[in-house]
C-alpha cells in the first residue's frame, strides 16, 4: 500500500514559515520533513553596524521570544570587547529573562498546546460541581467553586449559541485522540481564560526594567535602567515593590494553576510518554548566571551535553564544535554543499532551488528548507526545556532532581518516559516551577545589593570605540525558553564584519544533514508515532507543539472566509 | 455629541513589510493626517500585536478596525464587516505567531468583554509578499477607506473636521 502524503502548513494563501510534511501508513507516520519556508537573513542586515546597536536589530528576529536575542547579542559583544557587567545588571537580566520564560511557557501551554489535549466543546457536557471537586483536590487556587465553573460553562454555551457557528468548526473537536473527561476540559478552559489576565499583569516587569514590552531596552555593558530609591524617574522603591508583587503572583499561578493542570492532564495521556522521543542527543548551553558570566559553575541551569540518552555522563560543551550544514537547505557555501562551517566562518548566501510557490510537496527534494542544519561534532541535538532538565538531572542539580523524581512518581512512569512528546511538555512545566521560585532569590539579592549601597547597572569600560582592538570576535550564549541560542559576532574597525545566530528552532527544526541524519522535529515524528486521521493530524500537532515551535513572523491578514489557519493536505 | 465616557478606538492592523497587509496602517496614517478628531477617539497602530490587543479592545465601547480583508473579491474592492460577520475563531495553529485577531475576538467573546460595536473597514488585498509598498489598486482605495471610517464615526456622533493642510516649511 502506498503511503499517504500529509502536508501541515500554517497559512495557505500566504507564504508560511513552518511547514511539516509526512507520510503515513496504517495509522503510523513513516517519514517526515520539517521545512521553514521563509528566509530570515538578519545576519546580512547586521554587517557594517555599530556592534553596540546589534541587540536592537537582532531582538527583532521575533516578536514572541522577545528579550532573548537582545541578551545573547549583548553577551556576544561584551565577550568580544572584554566587558564584565555589574552584578545588578546581571540580576536584572535574569529577572527579565526569567519572567520571559515563565510567561512564555504558560502562554505556550494554554494558548497553543492545550487545544491539542483539551476538547473545548466537550466542556459543555461538564458538571461544574465535578470540576470544582477536581480543582480543589489538586490545588488551593481560590477560583474553585461550582458556581465559578458554571459561569465559565455558560459563557462557552452562549458563545457557541451566538450564531457564529463557525467558531469551533475548524478545530479537531471530537477527535478520538482526546481523552479528558468533560469536567477536566472545563477546568482547563477556565484556566485558559484566567491566564490571559495573569500574563498581562506579570509581564509588566519588562516595562519597568526595560521601558516597554515587547522588545524591552537593553545595553551593552549592563542595563539601561538607573536605580534610585527616591527618584520617580528611575527604578525606585515603589517600582521594586510592584515587581515583588508580580514575582509572587507569577509563582502562585505557576504552582497552583499551570503545574497542577499539566500533571492532571498528563495523567490521561500517559501513552504519549512512549511516543515522539526522536533525537536522543541533548544540548544545554546553560543559563541564569548567578555570578560572573565567565564562571560557568555558577549557571543555575548547567551547561552540558547528553549523548544517546545516557544520563550517567554529562559531556562538556565547546562552542568551537558547532558547525552548520546546508546539504538540504536553500543556501550555497564557497567551499561547496558538503562543507560544515563554524559560525565565525559562517556564510548566509541564499540560493533557492525549490519549486515556484504555490507548490504541492517539498518531500523527496534534496533541498527543502531555509533552515540550516547545525550539528555538534556531527550530531543533531535536541534543545529546550527537556535538554535543560536532562543535563541538570544528570549533573545532580538538587531542585531539578527533586521535581523530576516527584513528577515521574506522580505519573507512575520511569525515567525512560522523559524521552518523549509528553517528556518535553512536562519538562517545560518543571523548569517553570523552578524559575518561578528562583526569581524570588534573584530579587532578594538585588534588594540586598541596593540596600548595601550598590546601585550600579552599567559599566562604561570599553564603551568608547577608541578603546577597542582593530579586530575582535565574541560568542554570546543563552539558553532561551525554546533552547540553546548562540550569537557569534566579529568586529573589524569598530563595525560588525560578520554576525551569525544559531537559534533554538534551527537546532530543533533542522533538516537532514549530509549523513542523512534527521533533525529533531523529523526524528520525533517517526518515533513510534500514531496518526489516526490524516485529514485531522492532531497527533502531529501534539509532537511539534511539544517543542514550542517559533519561526520568523508571518503576516496577519484578516481572513473573512474563515479558512483554516492550518492547511492540511492529504493525498 | 458622543456620550460622555464612551471610548471609541480606531485600530490599524497589519504588517507594512508585507505589501498590502499594511493597508490598515496606511489608512490609519492618512486618517490621522487629514482629520481632526476629539479626544474620545483614540487612534492606535495595532501592527501585528496579536494577543497584546486584547486588553485594548476589551476596554473600548466601539472599535473600528482598519485592515486588509480577504473575501475573494477584486483587488482594491471595499469590504465592510460588522459584529458577528468578523470571524472570531478559536482554532488549531502551528506557532504562537498565528495568534491573530480572530483568536483575540473569540477570547473576548468567551470572557464576555466584546465591545458593543465592532466594525471592520477594509480593502481586498492584491499582493501579500515581502515588499514595503502597497499595490496600485490598494493604494488607490485608501481615501475611500478613510471616508468610510469617518462616515461611521460621524454616525456615532463624533465631531470630525478636516485638518488644516500642514504649512510648507521647506
Amino acid at each position: 500500500m502506498a503511503a499517504t502524503k500529509i502536508v501541515v502548513d500554517p497559512i495557505t494563501r500566504i507564504e508560511g514559515h513552518l511547514r511539516i510534511e509526512a507520510q503515513a501508513e496504517a495509522g503510523r507516520i513513516s517519514n517526515a520533513w520539517a521545512s521553514s519556508t521563509q528566509f530570515r537573513g538578519i545576519e546580512i542586515i547586521m554587517q557594517g553596524r555599530d556592534p553596540r546597536d546589534a541587540w536592537a536589530f537582532t531582538q527583532r528576529i521575533c516578536g514572541v521570544c522577545t528579550v532573548v536575542h537582545a541578551v545573547a547579542s549583548c553577551r556576544a559583544v561584551e565577550d568580544a570587547l572584554g566587558i564584565v557587567i555589574p552584578p545588578n545588571a546581571n540580576l536584572i537580566r535574569n529577572l527579565v529573562h526569567g519572567m520571559q520564560f515563565i510567561q512564555d511557557h504558560v502562554i505556550h501551554f494554554y494558548h497553543l498546546h492545550a487545544l491539542d489535549w483539551v476538547d473545548v466543546v466537550s466542556a459543555l457536557d461538564a458538571d461544574p460541581a465535578e470540576t470544582a471537586r477536581i480543582a480543589r483536590s489538586i490545588s488551593p487556587w481560590p477560583n474553585n467553586s461550582a458556581s465559578y465553573f458554571a459561569d465559565v460553562k455558560e459563557r462557552i454555551r452562549t458563545f457557541v449559541a451566538s450564531g457564529q457557528l463557525g467558531i469551533f468548526a475548524n478545530g479537531y473537536w471530537g477527535h478520538p485522540a482526546y481523552k479528558l473527561p468533560p469536567a477536566v476540559n472545563l477546568l482547563a478552559v477556565a484556566h485558559y481564560l484566567e491566564a490571559l489576565d495573569w500574563q498581562r499583569d506579570v509581564i509588566r516587569l519588562h516595562t519597568i526594567f526595560g521601558g516597554k514590552n515587547p522588545h524591552p531596552n537593553f545595553l551593552v555593558g549592563g542595563m539601561a535602567c538607573a536605580i534610585n530609591l527616591e527618584d520617580t524617574g528611575t527604578i525606585n522603591a515603589e517600582s521594586l515593590v510592584d515587581i515583588q508583587g508580580m514575582i509572587r503572583r507569577a509563582r502562585a499561578f505557576v504552582e497552583q494553576v499551570y503545574w497542577p493542570d499539566l500533571v492532571a492532564i498528563a495523567g490521561y495521556y500517559k501513552e504519549w510518554a512512549a511516543i515522539g522521543g526522536g533525537v536522543r542527543h541533548f544540548l544545554s548551553v546553560g543559563e541564569f548566571p548567578e555570578g560572573d558570566l565567565a564562571d560557568l559553575d555558577k549557571l543555575y541551569f548547567p551547561r552540558g551535553i547528553i549523548l544517546d540518552g545516557d544520563l550517567s555522563t554529562v559531556h562538556p560543551y565547546d562552542q568551537q564544535q558547532v558547525k552548520e550544514y546546508i546539504t538540504s537547505s536553500w543556501y550555497e557555501y564557497e567551499a561547496g554543499d558538503a562543507a560544515g562551517l563554524h559560525p565565525w566562518e559562517g556564510e548566509t548566501k541564499a540560493k533557492y532551488t525549490g519549486p515556484p510557490p504555490p507548490f504541492d510537496y517539498l518531500q523527496g527534494l534534496d533541498k527543502y528548507t531555509w533552515m540550516k542544519a547545525p550539528r555538534y561534532e556531527g550530531r543533531p541535538m535536541q534543545v529546550g526545556p527537556l535538554a535543560r532538565m536532562l543535563v541538570s538531572f544528570a549533573s545532580g542539580h538538587a531542585e531539578v532532581t527533586e521535581i523530576v523524581r516527584a513528577t515521574l512518581g506522580a505519573l507512575d512512569v520511569g525515567p525512560a518516559a522523559l524521552f518523549s512528546t509528553l517528556g518535553r511538555t512536562a519538562a517545560r512545566g518543571m523548569e517553570t516551577v523552578l524559575l518561578a521560585r528562583r526569581m524570588e532569590a534573584w530579587f532578594d539579592q538585588l534588594i540586598a545589593r541596593i540596600k548595601g549601597g550598590d546601585t550600579a547597572t552599567f559599566t562604561g569600560d570599553h564603551w568608547d570605540p577608541s578603546t577597542w582592538p582593530s579586530t575582535a570576535q565574541g560568542y554570546g550564549f543563552l539558553d532561551a525558553p525554546r533552547g540553546a541560542l548562540g550569537h557569534w559576532v566579529q568586529i573589524r574597525d569598530g563595525k560588525v564584519s560578520r554576525y551569525q545566530c544559531v537559534v533554538p528552532s534551527t537546532w530543533n527544526c533542522s533538516p537532514r544533514d549530509g549523513d542523512g541524519q534527521m533533525g529533531p522535529y523529523e526524528a520525533s515524528l517517526v518515533d513510534n508515532h500514531p496518526l489516526v486521521r490524516p485529514d485531522q493530524p492532531l497527533e502531529i500537532l501534539r509532537t511539534i507543539h511539544s517543542f514550542d515551535p517559533c519561526m520568523a513572523c508571518g503576516v496577519h491578514v484578516l481572513d473573512a472566509t474563515g479558512q483554516p489557519i492550518v492547511e492540511v493536505k492529504v493525498q | 455629541m458622543t456620550e460622555p465616557g464612551r471610548r471609541i478606538l480606531v485600530i490599524g492592523l497589519g504588517n507594512p513589510l508585507m505589501a498590502d497587509d499594511g493597508a490598515g496602517l496606511a489608512a490609519l496614517d492618512l486618517l490621522a493626517r487629514t482629520w481632526q478628531l476629539p479626544d474620545s477617539v483614540e487612534l492606535l497602530d495595532g501592527g501585528t500585536w496579536g494577543m497584546n490587543l486584547l486588553p485594548t479592545i476589551e476596554a473600548a465601547d466601539t472599535v473600528l478596525l482598519l485592515d486588509a480583508i480577504h473575501t475573494g473579491g477584486p483587488p482594491g474592492a471595499p469590504v465592510e464587516l460588522e459584529g458577528p460577520e468578523i470571524p472570531a475563531i478559536l482554532r488549531h495553529k502551528l506557532s504562537p505567531h498565528q495568534i491573530d485577531l480572530g483568536e483575540v475576538l473569540a477570547l473576548a467573546a468567551l470572557r464576555g468583554t466584546l465591545p458593543e460595536r465592532l466594525v471592520a473597514i477594509g480593502v481586498e488585498p492584491a499582493e501579500l509578499t515581502m515588499r514595503t509598498a502597497l499595490s496600485a489598486p490598494v493604494a488607490a482605495a485608501l481615501p475611500g477607506m478613510v471616508a468610510r471610517a469617518i462616515a461611521r464615526l460621524q454616525g456615532y456622533g463624533v465631531h470630525a473636521v478636516p485638518a488644516e493642510p500642514a504649512a510648507c516649511t521647506s
